[in-house]
């Protein structure tokens, strides 16, 4: 039939001419590209939902052999899961969040995150509080290329805030004392991430750590709990 | 526990299809709208573009194997580039007239003779880009004209005329080439 070959024709034609860019240099894409797309990748998983139900059969162990593919990332990622889910005598158990994965030890969590695709390997845009509480001074700030830190104090109750950024493909792992304590995941700005009550006795501490998509922010302060999520919601690029 | 890590890789699967396919293929997308724009940043908005339009209307692109959907995307990049540079006044110099606007438009589906596969691809490129295009989101991807029209981001009257064009060309070349 004519629009049969019609068609093999102009899918010819464009097969042809994708081959001259099939070996073309890589592209090094602006910061700016790569967080706009990040935003475009939200859109599509969003208005394919509908499309993803209509095909989507339960097998046995309730996940869709149709979506489920596996690849060499999510195979190693598995027989990591499993390997150290069988050795014996391990004192470790194992948590998986939506940014992050742990090891929890009988007193402390070590944290490593997950997504480490499209990130900078520097710190190329710096994050910082427009508004910090009341009382509070800087006294301290820490730069390299890969991590920022800066260290505010309260001098009349002493209390403190570190606002930590890492460079991700850096961010090796982080340990936190958690004994009797618990993680609790949270949403700061639509990026996920975990809250950590790492108080002591009397003294109060938390800790808030997420990644942004480009960075892992963190935020260690003896503020109350609210106080503390509200400043991490506030966290913005700092402007040149 | 297992099952917690299978949740997670599954959901890494939905979050990472667009994104899958983007990693593996945006350095191309990338030198096919250089090619028009020559400029870096131009280049970026317009791979940018293309995706943003596939994410808001991802009905076509999801149904497609690999490789439809990467011709899908070039197509869609490189109008994008030509966009950038098109006048409005040439776009909307491409809108029907109201008595073109009845005409039928039902590509190839009558009797043209004759016509072996070289014949039709040396009428293939021959053809401009834009009716091109639209011939092949027709033929190849089944899109109505208002998907054309809304992937090409032109009117639907501009994309009936598209393929109308195209349609007569086609008889026309085939028409001289049986009288030769």
């Amino acid at each position: 039939m004519f629009e049969n070959l019609l068609d093999e024709v102009l899918t010819e034609y464009y097969a042809k001419e994708l081959l001259i860019y099939s070996t073309v240099p890589e592209h090094k894409f602006s910061l700016k590209h790569r967080r706009a797309m990040k935003k475009i990748f939200k859109v599509y998983d969003h208005n394919t939902e509908p499309l993803r139900s209509k095909t989507v059969q339960s097998t046995a162990y309730g996940f869709s052999e149709h979506k489920f593919r596996l690849t060499p990332k999510r195979l190693l990622v598995l027989v990591i899961v499993i390997l150290l889910a069988t050795l014996a005598g391990c004192a470790a158990t194992y948590f998986i969040s939506q940014s992050f994965r742990g090891e929890i030890y009988s007193d402390n969590t070590e944290l490593f995150p997950i997504n480490l695709e499209n990130c900078p390997t520097t710190i190329e845009e710096k994050y910082f509080f427009p508004e910090i509480p009341e009382g509070f001074e800087i006294y301290k700030t820490n730069s390299t290329p890969f991590f920022e830190s800066t260290s505010y104090k309260n001098k009349q109750t002493g209390q403190t805030i570190t606002f930590s950024q890492h460079v991700k493909e850096g961010f090796d792992s982080i340990h936190f004392n958690t004994e009797k304590m618990e993680l609790v995941e949270i949403e700061i700005n639509g990026h996920y991430g975990l809250f950590l009550d790492v108080s002591a006795e009397e003294n109060i501490a938390y800790c808030v750590i997420w990644d942004n998509g480009d960075y892992i922010l963190e935020i260690g302060s003896n503020l109350d709990k609210n106080s503390l999520l509200n400043l991490a919601k506030s966290a913005k690029i700092l402007e040149n | 526990m297992i099952s917690s890590a299978l949740a997670v890789l599954e959901s890494e699967e939905q979050r990472n299809e667009l994104a899958e396919f983007y990693e593996k293929n945006k350095s191309r997308f990338y030198a096919i709208a250089f090619g028009h724009l020559h400029n870096k940043e131009e280049s970026e908005d317009a791979v940018q573009d293309a995706f943003s339009e596939i994410a808001d209307k991802p009905e076509i692109f999801f149904t497609k194997n690999e490789n439809d959907r990467l011709m899908y995307t070039a197509v869609i990049v490189r109008n994008i580039s030509v966009d950038y540079y098109k006048d409005n006044q040439k776009r909307i110099a491409e809108e029907l007239t109201d008595d073109i606007i009845d005409e039928k438009v039902e590509v190839m589906k009558q009797a043209l003779g004759e016509c072996s596969k070289d014949e039709l691809m040396n009428y293939i490129e021959s053809l401009s880009e834009p009716l091109r295009q639209a011939l092949l989101f027709r033929i190849h991807y089944q899109m109505s004209t208002s998907q054309i029209a809304s992937i090409l981001n032109i009117s639907e009257t501009a994309a009936r005329k598209r393929i109308s064009d195209a349609g007569k060309k086609i008889k026309k070349y085939l028409e001289e080439k049986n009288n030769v």
